[in-house]
């Protein structure tokens, strides 16, 4: 008896199957023990497997805080430090202190957050810089080897070219030179005819 | 895509986020063994994807140009990890609870029974050999076609079936003692490939 192959059996297992493979992959599973016992044991293990489910964790607090972070944090405690100035203003005996060491501590978290920003600014201008300079680097190299390229081409051409009409000339040169010979010596029989007919008559 | 590609459309990226991050962060979670890790995974895929929108084809498939990111990004971390023994992926299930969710039951030993099974898979999943792990995760759980995990993984589609077939038996030799009702343990030495 041929048994149906173990990747057969994963398109049954798995719903993969056309009608006629289903059909026929079932029927040898009806009459042969040894592969019934084989996808039993592949059935049993898809079982377990959905025993396990993930769930979608809860989110939890980024462990660096990012840029917009920063931002809202800076704003909570202006509102904070403004709030807190209002109220010291209204009801505290000694508003004036407490609002001069507030707008101090304003100030100097106001210039901690201008600071981190430039910072950060900075930063990215340098990355920015270097990429670009590298760009144009890489871009220049390009450039550069296209040109070499194309005038090695551009050479090859010319020889080529300056070849094929040397090689022309040199053949229009041996054509009249042949040219020129044959005339000779035709005026070279004719003068001879002419010079033996005058011996003749004399 | 298209959007996010041509125009950098902001709201269709979110859309796309939405519809992709349970599936997404369920194969990386299932693919570390840590859900936390899974998540961050996850949220790694989708800055990849934004930053490789330029890449895209539509010619081909969102969903196999995404699970291929994630899939890459899982092997990356799991290299990661193999280099780093102090951070073996059994402590993270120890330090953060394990990434398991099991249907209520009535009763505390149930729970508990319950709970020893689903942990005793995602151990047995982590020993399996990443290629067989991925396949399996695809397969079973993500429920892709033979076909597309075939395309995914750039490998031919019986490759991916005697993967399958390979995992699963691996995974009932692993299993032998949930299957049998006993105790779950889970040999801790690596018996696979």
């Amino acid at each position: 008896m041929k048994h149906p192959t173990p990747e057969d059996w994963m398109t049954l297992l798995y719903d993969e199957a056309t009608v006629v493979q289903r059909a026929e992959l079932q029927a040898h599973l009806a009459q042969c023990p040894v592969c019934a016992s084989r996808v039993g044991a592949w059935r049993k293990t898809r079982g377990v497997l959905d025993q396990w489910q993930v769930a979608a964790p809860a989110r939890r607090p980024a462990a660096t805080p990012r840029r917009w972070q920063w931002a809202v944090a800076a704003i909570l405690m202006l509102g904070v430090t403004f709030g807190l100035g209002r109220w010291s203003t209204a009801t505290g005996p000694d508003g004036d202190r407490l609002r001069e060491a507030l707008r101090a501590e304003f100030q100097q978290q106001l210039d901690a957050t201008r600071a981190a920003l430039r910072a950060e600014w900075e930063r990215q201008a340098d990355a920015l810089a270097l990429a670009v300079q590298r760009e144009t680097l890489a871009e220049t190299q390009r450039l550069l080897t296209d040109y070499a390229q194309s005038s090695d081409e551009r050479r090859l051409i010319d020889l080529q070219t300056l070849y094929a009409a040397m090689k022309q000339l040199e053949a229009r040169r041996q054509q009249d030179q042949s040219l020129l010979r044959r005339e000779l010596e035709t005026v070279a029989v004719l003068t001879e005819n002419s010079l033996a007919q005058l011996t003749g008559t004399q | 895509m298209w959007r996010v590609k041509m125009q950098d459309d902001a709201a269709a990226f979110a859309e796309l986020v939405a519809r992709w991050q349970g599936p997404i962060q369920r194969l990386c979670t299932r693919m570390t063994g840590d859900s936390h890790r899974g998540e961050d995974l996850a949220q790694e895929t989708f800055v990849r994807l934004f930053g490789r929108r330029k890449d895209y084809e539509p010619s081909g498939r969102l969903s196999t140009f995404l699970w291929r990111i994630a899939l890459n990004l899982c092997y990356d971390e799991l290299r990661r990890l193999k280099r780093r023994p102090e951070s073996a992926l059994d402590d993270s299930t120890s330090e953060d609870g394990p990434p398991l969710l099991v249907a209520e039951e009535p009763g505390p030993d149930a729970a508990l029974a319950r709970r020893e099974c689903a942990e005793a898979v995602c151990q047995a999943l982590l020993r399996l050999a990443e290629p067989y792990r991925a396949v399996v995760v695809l397969r079973h759980y993500e429920g892709l076609k033979f076909r597309e995990i075939a395309e995914l993984l750039d490998i031919p589609e019986g490759t991916v079936k005697s993967r399958m077939a390979e995992a699963l038996t691996q995974l009932g030799r692993l299993l032998h003692p949930v299957l049998q009702g006993a105790e779950p343990t889970v040999p801790h030495e690596s018996i696979l490939l």
